[in-house]
């Protein structure tokens, strides 16, 4: 059976291929696990093992980044395409900007779960852990930045062919489940899969066991010697943490950014 | 860098508390292992139930309620073995964390 890891990076404002390639880095030192990235123009790197390039499409998100001070574009469609593009029998689909700092991931590829995801999560700076939920519906959100599948299950082959219907009729489920449609969020989309393919209850079975580490856009990050230095501000006061040994989730991305010098 | 920047930074403290919640999670993660098909939790109940079952075989219920088939001493080495290597992992950094400023 062959393992690996499938990232997804398209250039924008951010030079997410540059992030890719830091993060390949992470999943090369800790996991050990063939990486295959998924592109619209090849990059000059010999990080990748293989490079699978695509149309990255005309559809755009346009956000404002705190961290950036100014709105950015990113290409996040098409993700669902991942068991297709894949030349694993297991995949590890994460994001470029999740860190790896730990081989936490490496029981989850042994594992014979068919779909991994995170749902809890936690905010860095914050004391308890949260199921976030999206809608008027209130809807159980799923993370699409770490997902780990085995595609040899028709359970995961059903959550992506779903998955790819609620991306190609957004709208529709945004006004089913009652949330705005004007920026795509694979979350979303991933979350109403898993529901549509367990039978309208939530997947137990799907869940990461701990909580996916978020650092929010208002911190300040630094990494000094493997370490992450997360700076913010609790109870108008300003502190500091500092993290080893656990993968980040550095929603930040301008610190990412300086950090490599993209 | 300015001197109100500078002085703020200097007060910047060191948040134990939030550190060490994270910290305890950071090591609840790593007790984690994939075993015979399952997800095993390395703790003190699955080492105590691996004790007290004579039979070389049997049928665990896994992290994600699977009964799975077991060869008992094995995954009592490996349960056994992950709980004391992260314990002492987790004391070393606890330990760390609690001299920063």
């Amino acid at each position: 059976m062959t393992t690996g890891a499938l990232l997804f990076a398209f250039d924008s404002e951010i030079k997410y291929t540059e992030l890719a390639i830091e993060c390949a880095k992470r999943i090369q030192k800790h996991l050990n696990i063939k990486i295959t990235l998924v592109t619209d123009k090849p990059v000059d790197t010999d990080m990748f093992d293989n490079q699978v390039i695509v149309d990255r499409g005309k559809d755009t998100n346009r956000r404002f980044f705190v961290d950036r001070q100014a709105a950015t574009t990113w290409y996040n469609f098409g993700r669902n395409a991942a068991l297709d593009l894949s030349p694993y029998d297991r995949t590890l689909l994460v994001d470029t900007d999740y860190m790896l700092n730990s081989s936490d991931l490496l029981p989850l590829l042994e594992s014979s779960q068919p779909f991994l995801c995170h749902r809890h999560v936690r905010s860095i700076h914050e004391p308890k852990t949260r199921l976030q939920t999206f809608g008027t519906k209130n809807t159980h959100m799923w993370w699409a930045t770490v997902v780990v599948f085995d595609r040899s299950s028709q359970f995961t082959q059903d959550v992506f062919d779903v998955w790819k219907m609620v991306e190609q009729n957004y709208q529709h489920y945004a006004s089913l489940f009652g949330f705005d449609s004007k920026q795509y969020r694979n979350d979303f989309a991933l979350s109403i899969a898993l529901l549509v393919c367990n039978g309208n209850i939530h997947p137990q079975q799907c869940e990461i066991p701990w909580p996916l580490a978020n650092v929010e856009t208002d911190s300040v990050v630094d990494l000094i010697d493997d370490s992450w230095w997360i700076t913010y501000t609790k109870d108008s006061r300003k502190k500091k943490i500092c993290i080893k040994n656990h993968d980040l989730h550095v929603m930040c991305k301008s610190y990412l950014e300086k950090m490599y010098a993209v | 860098m300015q001197t109100d920047q500078l002085s703020q930074n200097i007060k910047t403290r060191f948040d134990h508390q939030q550190a060490r919640i994270v910290l305890r999670e950071t090591y609840q993660a790593k007790m984690l292992f994939a075993h015979s098909g399952g997800m095993w939790k390395a703790s003190p109940e699955l080492i105590v139930l691996c004790e007290c079952c004579a039979d070389v075989q049997a049928v665990f219920e896994d992290y994600y309620n699977t009964p799975v088939t077991v060869q008992v001493a094995e995954l009592k080495e490996l349960a056994m073995q992950r709980w004391q290597e992260q314990m002492n992992a987790w004391q070393a950094e606890y330990n760390e964390i609690s001299r920063q400023r």
